[in-house]
């Protein structure tokens, strides 16, 4: 049985922990922590399985297609005034 | 203008066209989650991409194109933008971390811990994270899609590294328990679910 403690400690910074935003050595501690209490990894499983199926989603969502008419044209009108531009 | 001139142009036209135009789904994502869906952000789009257009000269060629627009775009956003000061309180953000360790054990209990490796639940985090409010979208959707890091956001925001945090913690958390719930809804147990 782990310290309750300890694994409060440890799962306060699991969101830190897994962006990679938390001092090495407070991470250190984390992942030894982690390597050996079966529970506390299992809630940094979940987490990261969330982290993985919310980035999968960027995927489906690409520009609309009025949005990327609308940047074309901007650029060519840009790139027009440019070419006539005197010297 | 000469005719090297408009060969110079013409080159600058086709290396535009190859290396930062594909990136415009990436960074309309960028743009929608700063300035939310609608006018602003497409306004905020075209502009990352005139101001790239105008300064592509300066993009080295080597680095990371996305990360450059991006960093366009919240340039633009910030100067842009016209929108009013928000006054969030600060939260303990690593309560939050102890709340999602709950929402896993709440999974756990009901049979559906592996609903993010199991489900597809693209559709239903798409929409969970339509409906968090703006500020908490607004990050989850900078750190979690985009990957941008905590200081990246904190400047495009301008807001403390500290309220980074603790809204995409608590933005997270929410999300959890919209899925959670989605995945109860949907009937779905684990294979390995204790029985009832």
């Amino acid at each position: 049985m782990r310290d309750r403690a300890e694994c409060e400690a440890v799962v306060r910074q699991m969101w830190g922990y897994l962006d990679g935003a938390i001092p090495s050595a407070h991470a250190e501690l984390v992942s030894q922590h982690v390597a050996t209490c079966v529970d506390c990894a299992a809630h940094f499983d979940f987490a990261a399985e969330f982290l993985h199926a919310v980035a999968r989603t960027s995927a489906r969502q690409p520009a609309p297609d009025a949005l990327r008419s609308k940047v074309l044209e901007a650029l060519a009108a840009e790139s027009a005034a440019s070419t006539s531009t005197p010297d | 203008m000469t005719s090297i001139d408009v060969a110079a142009q013409s080159l600058r036209d086709q290396e535009f066209r190859a290396f930062a135009l594909p990136h415009l789904d990436a960074i309309a994502r960028v743009a929608r989650a700063l300035a939310g869906r609608g006018a602003d952000a497409d306004d905020l789009v075209q502009e990352t991409f005139l101001r790239a257009y105008r300064y592509w000269h300066t993009y080295d060629g080597t680095s990371d194109c996305r990360r450059w627009l991006a960093t366009i775009c919240r340039n633009a956003y910030r100067e842009i933008s016209r929108r009013s000061e928000r006054v969030v309180a600060l939260e303990d953000h690593e309560l939050e971390s102890l709340a999602s360790a709950r929402v896993h054990s709440a999974a756990r209990s009901a049979g559906v811990d592996d609903m993010f490796t199991r489900l597809d639940l693209g559709p239903a985090i798409s929409r969970a994270i339509d409906e968090l409010e703006e500020h908490y979208r607004q990050v989850v959707l900078l750190v979690d899609v985009e990957g941008f890091d905590y200081q990246e956001v904190a400047d495009a925001l301008e807001i403390p590294i500290g309220t980074v945090r603790s809204r995409l913690y608590r933005g997270r958390r929410q999300l959890q328990e919209a899925l959670l719930a989605y995945a109860i809804d949907a009937g779905y147990r684990s294979a390995n679910a204790k029985p009832d």
